[in-house]
């Protein structure tokens, strides 16, 4: 009789025992695609180089985002990096960006360069919007035609039809 | 240890994407020949024009993100499948660079001029008819028109926009688009030139060129004098009609 019983548990766990690791390989993978997903997105970086190139457009920058879904994802703080691409950078078009992307933490006004040396909390704010706020799904709109432009898989598709080269 | 370059089975792929081949391998071991002097040039923004299968622009990440990490990389492609598979590419080896789908470089041209500081160009270089040029898909990885040049002439004014003071540009290019030509075009420019890798195939003669820019004519004319142009490049033809001969 406990031999049968035995037997029993036995059948009932070997039983039990593959959906649950299906379950848990499921739930891996999962995971990995989340995570996968979270690397393809488009920054305010990249939003901030981009201008709308349909021929005899004269207001082309800065193109203007449609946020559908943001996300946040964590990049190393590089003081160094952020202080070379602080000159490069357009500052309202950042923090309009950021606006239309839910992150109001900016100054309007972009602060003396001087800060970027003694100011360690603005150059975070500088760092997370320009680096960590990644647009999921939306377009940018170009400012003068209202032409969108779709972001995809966090790639901006900035092709233009015949018509508009 | 993590892998210098990007790995082939790691390289994501498509039947509308072009392949990492023997001009991609060439492209990046020119870089890895120049990984030293790419060190010590402190690249802020790097960049590739037509991506691809996105095998080069992560082979210049993983040669340089150890000893450099404050780097931003951009890549661009005209095919959206292509830059699809870039991005897999790079995540497949862990690595971040912004991909843009976009005719050559034309909507990064005005906010980022004078910005980059390392650019790599592997173009459409086969010699085709006319109309092949600026097809959709695959076609528009390899089709260069007469002589090759159609997209590569192109591209020259849209790197000098973009290349910062200490640019630097790499250029794949076969002996039948008459890379001196091209080395001319840019020395009007103000760059100076010479030859990273050659490589004989069965089916082409690959040069992986380099140009950087010159801050005067006088140096210009000590760096690339058209006698040490001419010299490097019947040095060059040279040792290929032998290897014909033979």
């Amino acid at each position: 009789m406990s031999i049968i019983s035995h037997h029993d548990t036995c059948v009932f766990h070997l039983r039990r025992q593959p959906p649950r690791h299906f379950a848990f390989l499921a739930h891996l993978l999962l995971v990995a695609q989340r995570e996968r997903e979270r690397r393809k997105k488009m920054r305010l970086i990249v939003h901030n180089m981009l201008s709308c190139n349909i021929k005899g457009v004269v207001n082309k920058f800065p193109l203007l985002i449609e946020a559908e879904k943001v996300i946040e994802k964590e990049v190393d703080f590089n003081p160094d990096f952020l202080r070379h691409m602080f000159a490069k950078i357009e500052w309202k078009a950042l923090v309009d960006g950021a606006r239309s992307m839910g992150y109001s933490e900016l100054p309007d006004y972009a602060p003396d360069t001087a800060a970027l040396d003694s100011d360690e909390s603005f150059l975070r704010k500088f760092h997370h919007a320009l680096l960590e706020l990644h647009l999921d799904e939306g377009s940018i709109v170009c400012p003068e035609t209202g032409r969108k432009f779709s972001v995809n898989k966090g790639i901006p598709n900035m092709l233009l039809h015949e018509d508009e080269v | 240890m993590s892998s210098r370059i990007a790995e082939i089975r790691l390289v994501s792929s498509h039947r509308e994407v072009y392949e990492p081949c023997d001009d991609s391998f060439a492209l990046v071991d020119a870089l890895l020949a120049d990984r030293i002097n790419l060190i010590e040039h402190k690249p802020k923004i790097c960049m590739e024009i037509g991506c691809g299968s996105g095998y080069v622009i992560t082979s210049l990440i993983l040669l340089l993100k150890n000893e450099l990490p404050g780097v931003h990389y951009l890549a661009t492609d005209t095919n959206p499948i292509a830059a699809r598979v870039t991005q897999e590419t790079l995540q497949a080896h862990g690595v971040e660079a912004d991909v843009i789908c976009t005719d050559i470089a034309s909507v990064l041209e005005k906010r980022l001029a004078g910005s980059v500081d390392v650019m790599v160009v592997n173009p459409p270089y086969v010699p085709t008819p006319e109309d092949e040029v600026g097809m959709e898909g695959i076609a528009s990885a390899w089709a260069g028109g007469e002589n090759g040049r159609r997209v590569i002439d192109r591209m020259l004014p849209v790197v000098d926009v973009l290349l910062s003071e200490k640019g630097w540009f790499y250029l794949v290019t076969l002996t039948s688009n008459c890379p001196l030509e091209i080395c001319l075009v840019m020395r009007k420019k103000g760059y100076a030139s010479r030859i990273v890798v050659q490589r004989s195939t069965d089916e082409e003669n690959l040069l992986i060129l380099k140009f950087w820019r010159v801050k005067d004519e006088e140096s210009l004319d000590k760096e690339t004098s058209s006698e040490s142009f001419v010299s490097q490049f019947s040095r060059y033809l040279s040792s290929f009609m032998e290897k014909r001969w033979r």
